[in-house]
């Protein structure tokens, strides 16, 4: 005889055990399932990820999220000028702030801006072969875009695409295959190609990454477009750059953290302080190696994101600065100093620009390059070897900056230069 | 007969309202399809900047969530600690099935997802884990309370590991730990801020006190990117705690308010939902564990703190709770862009639950 509650006892046990036996059950059935992507891909097949992130696309309402919150960031950055005669595009132009006065658009040589918009934007100057124009823009020194460092990522993604119309700048999503990076006659740096699927990139056309960094301008537009990184568009705007203005200086030159230099250095992300000038505002809190990570709260991991956030300081103010130094973290304050006043002696004609060293056999290596130089606007980066100069291989610095003293007003030296495993052919303009 | 018949298929109208109070009309089956009706996909009444700008509204409701969670945490959990044991060890067990079934799926399934499967997994655990009230009005009382007992204080497990995961994931650029200690932080500084407060305030300055409080409290922890459910209730268990009324007024002021929070929280989880295909597999594993770890949490909750029928308590708890859906909205503040697919199974897995809940009876059966 089984009492009651003994009965009861037993059933809940049985319910139990049922609950656990058909959960397991449901569980193995699951299982025999597979995600419909994956499921007609053969075994053998290596898993391509461009088809797992189609798969992971984000959703509508994701996009429009980020959207919206790209355009409120992003609309105080850019600027919307009449051109004409009309593109195919439309009758108006984006500009990207590059520096608190100087914003840089694409512009041809058979394009010029609506009397409305120069009247209010002149132009400083022009770039006939890369086609663009440098704008002088009323100053706004935190509305400038963020330079996205240039790195190769393949793979399928979405980037931000801005484009002028009548009404300001619009924004929207565009999903592109990979991203190459290739070299092009008319710049020393390389540029951009990407693949737009399904839509066109329009000419001209603002393109920032979904967090907001500036990833440069369409210059060749259509499925397949061309984008001149935001590197070489802030060299632009910066050699328009008028005497007129104040800008800061923290008085020492940085180079980029190679991966050798992060390694010795203990710096996940930053600048390298490649030299300190003797009378500059850094000398006493600054040595050569130091890893600068960001000036006052703002992280910085390329040299041009570090002189746009240094020269958008201004002279008098304090900047703190987060460095690692011999693998610790060290924070120093720096009085920022008018880079147009004291700074660097202006350069003589016949200097390049350039602080190199010896490499015994190989050539001389670029220590660091003067902003504003022959050597910059050629393109020329610190940790770029020169392996020939004109006939002569292997040339000591010396005989690098002699060959140059004796190259002929207007006329150009060409350098054969390794970057990393690359090798290009440059000329270095008098 | 019919009538009883009838009283179950228009149970669903009158579930418990959240957070343990009197039996109301189901917040989840109305609010949640009215905010998709009402959004971006649909009429487009609240669009996505509109969305954009009530986020900072539902932290604020997260923290008033948090903050209901404390006070019957240190009221009901601390004279009763049997009872709270008893609702950690059920959350632990539906946590636990829910979470392990869905890490061994994703891990078959290859599921495209922006986030690790293990976060999805533990999210969706967490978010199972929650209950409310018993849903319909069938039962024996004492049985009832019980459960709705269990069913309040089975959310504290489920804020404190959603707040870690919260932490891992957020915390504005902040190590996990120290967002952890922000957390807890914010929430003992209010805590004590409106304890000195409310006390000497009276009438409708009090009101305004207690309001800006809660404001601040979600504020913060959005700001940090922090859980405002997990500084909620340490804000509610420290009043609660305390010598004199804090908690009392606190809970006689924010009645005002709690069920147009809930409410705003439910349509913008509605409005928000993205449907995806991701979503849709995620959807009916989350349901189907769900249901079997509350019966087998019931089993062994049952068994710390008897009272109720095994059965009867796992069938009362599978009412889903509105924290649930919540901690699923507050991931995805922290990492946007990339819960989509969990928030869109967890708010379309409540709306199920509530209904399994009308069919999955109580028997009425003392333990």
């Amino acid at each position: 005889m089984i009492s009651p509650p003994e009965a009861r006892r037993g059933r809940e046990t049985r319910l139990l055990l049922a609950t656990i036996a058909i959960s397991v059950a449901v569980l193995v059935l699951l299982a025999r399932f597979r995600f419909p992507e994956e499921a007609g891909r053969p075994a053998a097949e290596p898993a391509p990820a461009p088809l797992e992130r189609l798969a992971a696309r984000a959703t509508y309402d994701e996009l429009a999220s980020i959207m919206a919150d790209l355009e409120r960031r992003l609309t105080p950055r850019l600027a919307v000028v009449q051109i004409q005669p009309d593109r195919a595009e439309g009758a108006h132009a984006i500009a990207a702030r590059m520096t608190p006065r100087r914003a840089i658009l694409l512009l041809t040589s058979q394009e010029s801006l609506a009397p409305a918009s120069s009247s209010f934007f002149p132009i400083l100057a022009r770039d006939n072969t890369r086609d663009l124009a440098v704008l002088s823009v009323p100053e706004a020194a935190d509305a400038m875009v963020t330079l996205a460092p240039v790195t190769l990522r393949p793979g399928p993604r979405y980037i931000a695409v801005v484009e002028a119309t009548a009404q300001g700048p619009v924004i929207r999503p565009v999903y592109v295959g990979r991203t190459d990076i290739f070299q092009d006659p008319r710049t020393t740096s390389p540029l951009l190609s990407v693949a737009a699927l399904q839509q066109v990139l329009p000419r001209g056309a603002a393109i920032f990454s979904l967090a907001g960094n500036f990833l440069g301008l369409a210059i060749e537009g259509g499925t397949s477009a061309t984008i001149i990184p935001g590197d070489i568009l802030y060299a632009a705007a910066e050699s328009a750059r008028g005497v007129e203005e104040t800008r800061g200086d923290l008085g020492f030159t940085v180079q980029p953290l190679t991966q050798a230099l992060a390694r010795a250095t203990g710096a996940e992300r930053g600048v390298v302080a490649s030299a300190i000038h003797p009378r500059g505002p850094a000398v006493d809190h600054l040595e050569p190696g130091d890893v600068v990570t960001a000036i006052d709260g703002t992280t910085v991991t390329t040299p041009a994101g570090f002189q746009q956030v240094v020269q958008s300081r201004t002279p008098g103010q304090e900047a703190t600065l987060d460095l690692i130094r011999r693998g610790k973290p060290v924070q120093v304050t720096v009085t920022v100093r008018d880079a147009t006043g004291v700074p660097l002696p202006p350069l003589a004609g016949d200097d390049p620009g350039l602080v190199l060293r010896h490499v015994p056999g190989l050539g001389a290596e670029i220590v660091s390059v003067r902003p504003g130089g022959a050597a910059a606007r050629a393109g020329l980066a610190a940790g770029d070897i020169v392996l020939r100069v004109g006939v002569r291989d292997a040339p000591a610095p010396a005989a690098l900056l002699t060959a140059y003293r004796q190259a002929p007003d207007g006329g150009a030296l060409l350098l054969s230069v390794q970057r990393g495993a690359e090798h290009r052919v440059v000329a270095l303009e008098k | 007969m019919i009538r009883e018949r009838l009283a179950r298929t228009t149970g669903f109208f009158h579930t418990r309202a959240a957070l343990g109070l009197r039996p109301a009309t189901a917040p989840v089956i109305l609010y949640i399809p009215l905010g998709m009706l009402l959004g971006p996909d649909w009429l487009g009444v609240i669009t996505v900047r509109v969305l954009g700008h009530l986020d900072a509204v539902i932290s604020i409701a997260l923290a008033t969530l948090g903050l209901f969670i404390g006070i019957a945490a240190a009221t009901e959990g601390g004279p009763r600690k049997r009872l709270l044991l008893a609702s950690t060890a059920e959350a632990a067990v539906t946590l636990i099935a829910v979470g392990g079934a869905i890490l061994i799926l994703l891990g078959v399934w290859n599921l495209p997802l922006a986030l690790p499967p293990v976060v999805v997994a533990l999210a969706l655990g967490i978010s199972a884990s929650t209950s409310a009230a018993p849903s319909v009005d069938v039962g024996d009382e004492r049985a009832r309370r019980i459960a709705a007992r269990v069913a309040d204080l089975d959310d504290v497990l489920p804020i404190l590991v959603g707040s870690v995961v919260i932490a891992v994931l957020g915390s504005a650029g902040m190590p996990a730990l120290l967002g952890m200690v922000a957390t807890i932080g914010i929430g003992l500084l209010v805590a004590v801020a409106g304890w000195l407060l409310f006390e000497r305030a009276q009438g409708a300055e009090r009101g305004v006190f207690v309001l800006g409080t809660i404001a601040l409290l979600g504020g913060c922890a959005a700001y940090l990117e922090t859980s405002p459910l997990l500084s909620g209730l340490v804000a509610g268990w420290f009043w609660a705690l305390t010598t004199g009324q804090t908690d009392r007024v606190v809970a006689h002021e924010l009645r005002r308010v709690q069920h147009p929070l809930v409410v705003l929280l439910l349509v913008a989880a509605g409005a928000g939902l993205a449907p995806s295909t991701a979503g849709v597999w995620l959807f009916a594993p989350y349901v189907v564990f769900r249901v079997a770890g509350k019966l087998i949490g019931g089993w062994t909750a049952s068994r710390i703190a008897p009272g109720v029928a095994p059965s009867d308590l796992g069938a009362y708890l599978i009412t889903p709770g509105v924290i649930g859906i919540a901690f699923a909205l507050n991931l995805q503040q922290v990492a946007p862009g990339t819960a989509g697919a969990l928030v869109f199974a967890v708010a379309v897995g409540a709306i199920a639950s509530e209904l399994l809940a009308v069919l999955v009876m109580p028997e009425q059966r003392p333990d």
